[in-house]
């Protein structure tokens, strides 16, 4: 399991400040939503924890952003090996151009690992669905499997924490259940950072609530306490559906 | 309302016009082909060498210019695929700076739309410096020029049409940029590249200026590297540009073969693209 500590970290798109400022301990071994509308950021605070916002042309990103104790964007930070500790799920799944047998080893098989392909397909949620039909194109997947597909591709190179982004959010309500059920699981054994900006997904699977509002870290706390008494008027807001 | 309506229909119109135009045009060039190539058309033509009188109208045919077509198209192609690939693959962002692959996008839209000839002259300057006289070699570096910036270009587009959110599923696994590029960024454009490759194909195959300096022409079938080599295209020019009916007609005779070598090659790179593209991620 991944240690992640932020602090004081902003990121500008150009001249354009989208985050500002952000200091939070992430706590282990728990399934963190983050919530807020959309714009505020969730998604670039996602992004700058793995260092994908490096393919993003003029971004700028300052303050540290400390795993296990070391600053990503330091000097000597491995951005391979930084990304294999931390999985990432996007809105939409990418499916690999390979079989689907093909994207849960391609990872593994990089940073010379063993891997059981089964073990991962089985973590996702998959496996009964697909086991005969590993070589096939996993582009023919439907849109739900391919999400869980990259699920267990993600954790195929073991990684402690994993980043996902909107996960559900272009899948069905089938869909929808199934990948909640398998974070439900996966949260004993990982950090799960999810965003989300539908607020009963977050009440329904987050132990631990962080709000962006405007590029700004506003509150954030343990679910419970999160929903039930907020503190700052902008958190209320939101919480009670005024503002979306 | 009414008016609206009228615009309506006249656009309407004038676009199937428009379309009806282009296909007429096609169908006429491909009946004056056939009509004027049939009777010229025969077993002959595609086994034989010129014997003999041949451009006055005696037996023989052009299988020395249907060989050489495809040694020069093949060797070519080959050629500008590997410099030309890399090229392309180069021109990714995470490779090249956006000014640098701006740049290089307008020099080859410059040579893209450059004559043959002026390759052909640059060729032959180059072969007589270097005391390099007529040759398949000759031949086949003129035409890659003349693929070589359709295919980086073609290419160029399609490797850049690669979603960028498949790139960072890649980059999230903890990939470096030559594993994305090789492992991802490839097999989803294969399909892409074999049409590139094909559009790069057609034109060079028909291209008689490029060839005229360069590759020379001969009458038999072709040999080794060094020695000139005939083509469709210069087939097809010296037998037109003769006073004898019969070997006009053979001018369009060599013009069908030519068709149907593109088109054969286009059906072929169908059905691999087809083949390589059960993967492609839409």
């Amino acid at each position: 399991m991944s240690h992640i500590q932020i602090r004081n970290l902003s990121v500008h798109y150009g001249d354009r400040r989208v985050l500002r400022n952000i200091t939070l301990d992430v706590p282990d071994g728990q399934l963190v939503a983050l919530i807020g509308p959309s714009g505020c950021g969730k998604t670039t605070f996602l992004k700058s924890l793995n260092r994908l916002l490096d393919l993003v042309d003029d971004t700028h990103v300052t303050g540290q952003v400390l795993i296990d104790g070391e600053d990503i964007y330091g000097e000597k930070a491995d951005v391979a090996a930084l990304r294999k500790k931390i999985g990432f799920l996007s809105q939409r799944p990418y499916p690999l151009p390979m079989s689907i047998h093909d994207n849960i080893a391609f990872g593994p098989r990089i940073h010379g690992m063993e891997v059981s392909v089964e073990h991962y397909l089985r973590l996702a949620g998959l496996w009964e669905e697909v086991q005969d039909r590993l070589h096939t194109p996993a582009s023919r997947l439907s849109i739900g499997q391919q999400q869980r597909l990259a699920l267990a591709r993600a954790l195929a190179v073991e990684p402690g924490a994993i980043l996902a982004d909107e996960p559900t959010s272009a899948l069905d309500p089938h869909s929808v259940k199934i990948v909640e059920n398998q974070f439900r699981l996966l949260k004993r054994d990982y950090t799960v950072l999810m965003v989300t900006h539908i607020l009963r997904q977050a009440r329904r699977l987050a132990d631990y609530i962080v709000f962006f509002y405007l590029g700004e870290l506003v509150e954030h706390g343990p679910a419970e306490a999160f929903f039930t008494s907020p503190k700052d008027d902008r958190t209320k807001a939101y919480v009670s559906g005024e503002i979306s | 309302m009414r008016l609206r309506r009228f615009k309506e229909s006249l656009f309407r119109f004038l676009m199937i016009a428009s379309l009806s135009l282009v296909v007429t045009a096609f169908v006429a060039i491909l009946a004056t082909i056939v009509v004027k190539g049939a009777s010229a058309m025969n077993l002959a033509m595609l086994l034989e060498t010129p014997k003999g009188g041949y451009y006055l109208g005696k037996g023989g045919g052009i299988a020395n210019a249907i060989a050489g077509t495809l040694y020069l198209g093949l060797g070519a192609s080959l050629l500008s695929l590997l410099v030309g690939l890399p090229a392309a693959l180069a021109l990714q962002k995470e490779y090249a700076r956006p000014w640098l692959s701006r740049f290089s996008r307008l020099v080859l839209d410059i040579l893209w739309g450059t004559p043959s000839i002026v390759y052909g002259a640059f060729g032959f300057v180059v072969m007589v410096r270097f005391g390099i006289r007529a040759s398949m070699l000759g031949g086949i570096l003129a035409l890659s020029l003349v693929m070589l910036p359709i295919m980086v270009r073609s290419m160029g587009e399609v490797i850049r049409a690669v979603p960028q959110e498949l790139k960072e599923s890649a980059y999230a696994l903890g990939t470096t940029q030559t594993e994305v590029t090789l492992a991802v960024v490839l097999r989803q454009a294969v399909p892409g590249i074999l049409t590139a490759i094909l559009l790069a194909f057609g034109r060079g195959v028909g291209d008689a200026a490029a060839l005229l300096f360069t590759a020379g022409y001969t009458d038999y079938m072709p040999g080794s590297l060094l020695d000139p080599v005939a083509s469709l295209p210069l087939a097809i020019f010296f037998q037109i540009a003769t006073p004898v009916p019969e070997v006009q007609a053979r001018a369009y005779a060599a013009a069908l073969i030519l068709l149907a070598i593109v088109l054969a090659i286009n059906l072929a790179s169908r059905l691999l693209g087809r083949r390589f593209s059960r993967h492609v991620i839409q």
